[in-house]
């Protein structure tokens, strides 16, 4: 019997009779799923950052998927009361100009946070971070930032312990004016080093 | 020497190195100080209460001297403040 395909929606544990294979050899399964299947969440690289001004992730982008989801936990930095901020890339350098972005969101007191720029030097992830012991997480998507449409678009939910405050969440989304294809992104603080992080990024494969 | 750290996601090769002269500049330059983050702050919820008492400043209303120095104390609150330490102790006039 040819093991084609394993259906989660039937995925079973166990072990299979060795008469129902033609081969209990790993090496004779040869008909394995040969490509991604459309709308899959695959981990393409994850990275623990300590003690940096700046990190970068290069050769990120391709045409294997079409949109990236950004799992930031555990960020931490040096300077209390920062901006936590990152840019796309193109194969060359990270862009610095042309970034639209807006913010919505609340502090735990309930006063409400809004922010945003146009034109901006980089993207908005979350601002007035606190520097202590509690961490900022993120969870943000990149649509499409490999083609060349003439704006790259994202969202972002973002939240932890805020400076002087308590907690606080901001959602943010925007656009970068700029039809080339982007290949990477950079991530930093706007005020000293990052001193702690989980950065993971999944690619969405496209139809 | 500020630190970069570069992962290639294509070769999963990841380095941590000093910045060249051109990136710790680029770098510096994206740097915010302490002060000109607290006094966004400040400015954003002493606009904030501006925009909360508009409506009393609209040519069919006439506004009592209570709100006029409420809000000319918000308009003021910026005056003098020179630290961080400073702007993160503002305390904001009652509104009338």
């Amino acid at each position: 019997m040819a093991l084609s395909k394993i259906d989660a929606a039937n995925f079973l544990t166990g072990t299979i009779p060795q008469g129902n294979v033609a081969n209990a050899s790993l090496s004779a399964v040869t008909a394995l799923p040969a490509a991604i299947p459309t709308g899959s969440l695959v981990l393409i690289t994850e990275t623990n950052i300590s003690g940096t001004g700046a990190f970068h992730i290069t050769n990120l982008f391709s045409s294997t998927y079409r949109d990236y989801k950004i799992i930031g936990s555990g960020l931490k930095q040096a300077t209390d009361n920062t901006h936590w901020i990152f840019q796309l890339r193109t194969s060359s350098a990270a862009v610095s100009s042309g970034y639209y972005w807006a913010g919505v969101g609340a502090r735990n007191t309930g006063s409400a946070v809004d922010a945003g720029e146009e034109g901006a030097t980089d993207f908005s992830i979350i601002s007035n971070a606190a520097s202590d012991t509690h961490a900022t997480s993120f969870d943000m998507t990149l649509y499409d930032p490999y083609g060349y449409q003439v704006s790259k678009n994202y969202t972002c939910i973002a939240g932890g312990r805020r400076s002087g405050d308590g907690g606080h969440l901001i959602c943010t989304s925007g656009f970068l004016a700029n039809d080339t294809r982007m290949e990477g992104i950079m991530i930093n603080v706007d005020n000293g080093n990052m001193t702690a992080g989980n950065i993971k990024v999944y690619g969405i494969k496209g139809s | 020497m500020t630190k970069i750290t570069i992962l290639n996601a294509a070769t999963k090769e990841l380095i941590t190195r000093d910045m060249t002269a051109e990136e710790q500049a680029e770098f510096d330059a994206r740097q915010v100080s302490q002060f000109d983050t607290a006094m966004k702050n400040l400015r954003n919820k002493r606009n904030q209460l501006l925009i909360d008492t508009d409506f009393h400043a609209l040519s069919d209303n006439t506004m009592s001297a209570d709100m006029t120095t409420y809000r000319q104390e918000l308009r003021d609150i910026t005056n003098g403040i020179t630290t961080v330490e400073q702007a993160n102790a503002v305390v904001f006039p009652t509104k009338p």
